[in-house]
């Protein structure tokens, strides 16, 4: 056996016989015990006060509407939609937030043009926006891209400024002495500093792209699990409905659990 | 004029005005961009459904609010904005409150507090409809589903806040819980419920307006959606308008009694 062989096997025996284990495991039982207190008390509530399922289906209708979704190919040629919409708008919108905050960061004079503007759009509910731009792209992939980017744009920004002013001054310096040129101090050490708090914004924004795509869709669309869900809704599917919103809320999860991983990777630095 | 003719002019009236130096510029480069926009849109004879030019907004804000469809849109949307957020806000103090203050509940929620940030509680909209039908209700259902969780979780982080030598100092003067609470874990939460409150309220205007979309018969959301199958570009620049006037305001206040309250 190798040294690397037994060093790993080491690790996997500390590993075994360590408390993190029980902590995991008692934390995954924990969460299965709640889920399943959940899952009942909400299966009772609905068989016991009798109501019509096609206003509020119980478990065992959205589970069996999952079933049937998951093995269905327009589902999947729908998800497929959404998520490129979601992943192609939050990349558009975290792109030009970065661009963008560059320039305003380096630029006193950009930001005091810019800022009072940055602020007052905080306000303004974004997704209101939606019909303007459906008439203004169409009904079709470009439109629900252009919401998510512009949902996604404004509180990326304010990250992305915040993150290139937080290198220490101390290390601005140095880099200035040593006669680093602009582009040089941005990219070995405004930039990295950034870095954490772009990923940080990124986990908050994913969900973001989420909603935008979906409610792009409810506006207007040809295809995407919103306007799926849409369908479902005016058919009184209520158990569809049910089982494609808890997609949305896994294809959610799914992408946060992405994004913190890629960011203990890259920005193996902090925390 | 160029970025350093407007500096300086800005610099001169920071020397005339001090503190208000920051709005005088603001408002010099609101007119300027107004005016490059206008000019632009004339010069490029751009279709008024395509870009609208400040003046066909202004002249669609007057002809809306001169024929009273602003303020009866408003007023609707005000109403399902303000009471679902204050349904939310009860809702959300509440279960951030008891979450946060009974020890080991958190613990066994984290996990579905944490998925429960991924649900999009928006997307409920349509159902709310067939739960409240079209009108105010189900648009009053929408905002509170919206706003209620960032609340909680505003409440939730609040009540996390321990600090553990403040509360000896006052267990050893013989402070009751209650006093506890009061003295203590309140002040010390309010900061996070009120970050918390101010999200919950652009979610509350998000959730009203959505669930105007997708079936109402009356409010701002409406009549943009109204406007856009006209291509009337210019009024739905107006309603807007309206709605970051309400987001802008609710900001204010919110921002205003948390300082007031939190004058530290």
């Amino acid at each position: 056996m190798t040294v690397r062989g037994s060093e790993q096997r080491a690790r996997l025996a500390a590993f075994i016989q360590s408390p993190r284990l029980a902590r995991t495991i008692g934390a995954v039982g924990i969460v299965t015990v709640v889920g399943l207190f959940g899952i009942t008390f909400w299966a009772l509530v609905v068989h016991l006060s009798g109501v019509d399922q096609r206003l509020f289906p119980g478990p065992l209708a959205v589970g069996t509407a999952m079933m049937d979704l998951l093995i269905s190919e327009r589902f999947w040629s729908n998800f497929l939609v959404t998520t490129q919409e979601a992943v192609t708008g939050l990349s558009v919108g975290c792109l030009a937030a970065i661009l963008v905050g560059i320039v305003v960061a380096n630029s006193r004079a950009v930001e005091i043009v810019f800022m009072p503007y940055a602020v007052a759009l905080q306000s303004m509910p974004k997704m209101a926006l939606a019909p303007l731009i459906v008439v203004w792209f169409g009904f079709g992939f470009s439109s629900k891209v252009i919401l998510v980017a512009t949902l996604v744009f404004f509180p990326m920004l304010v990250n992305v400024i915040a993150g290139l002013r937080s290198s220490p001054s101390e290390e601005v310096q140095m880099l200035r002495a040593s006669g680093a040129s602009r582009l040089q101090l941005l990219y070995f050490l405004q930039f990295p500093n950034a870095l954490s708090f772009i990923f940080a914004a990124l986990e908050a924004c994913v969900v973001l792209g989420v909603i935008g795509a979906i409610i792009g869709e409810y506006v207007g669309a040809e295809g995407g699990i919103g306007y799926q869900m849409l369908q479902y809704y005016k058919q009184f599917r209520t158990a569809e409905f049910f089982a494609l919103m808890i997609v949305l809320a896994a294809l959610g999860f799914g992408q946060y659990l992405l994004v913190g991983a890629v960011r203990r990777r890259v920005v193996f630095w902090s925390r | 004029m160029n970025i350093t003719a407007r500096l300086a002019l800005g610099s001169k009236l920071q020397y005339q005005l001090r503190s208000n130096s920051v709005y005088v510029l603001a408002g010099i480069v609101l007119f300027g961009t107004l005016a490059m926009w206008e000019a632009s849109v004339r010069l490029l004879e751009i279709g008024s459904f395509v870009m609208p030019a400040p003046s066909d907004v202004v002249v669609s804000f007057i002809r809306i609010v001169k024929s009273g469809e602003l303020f009866a849109a408003a007023k609707i949307t005000l109403i399902e904005v303000l009471v679902g957020f204050g349904i939310a806000a009860v809702v959300g103090l509440t279960l951030g409150g008891l979450v946060g203050l009974i020890p080991f509940a958190e613990r066994f929620l984290m996990p579905y507090v944490v998925a429960g940030q991924c649900i999009p509680t928006i997307t409920i909209a349509p159902l709310t409809l067939l739960w409240f039908g079209f009108g105010v209700e189900s648009k009053i259902a929408t905002a509170a589903m919206a706003a209620w969780f960032p609340i909680f979780i505003g409440t939730l982080n609040g009540f996390r806040v321990q600090s553990p030598a403040e509360q000896e100092m006052l267990t050893s003067f013989y402070g009751s819980a209650w006093q506890i609470f009061r003295m203590l874990r309140i002040p010390r939460a309010l900061p996070y419920i009120f970050t918390g409150l101010d999200v919950g309220f652009v979610f509350a205007i998000l959730g009203a307006i959505v669930g105007e979309f997708i079936g109402g018969s009356a409010g701002l959301g409406v009549r943009i959606l109204e406007a856009s199958t006209f291509y009337d570009i210019p009024s739905m620049f107006a309603y807007l308008l309206t709605l970051s006037l309400i987001g802008l305001t609710g900001h204010g206040v919110i921002n205003g009694i948390q300082r007031r309250l939190l004058f530290w």
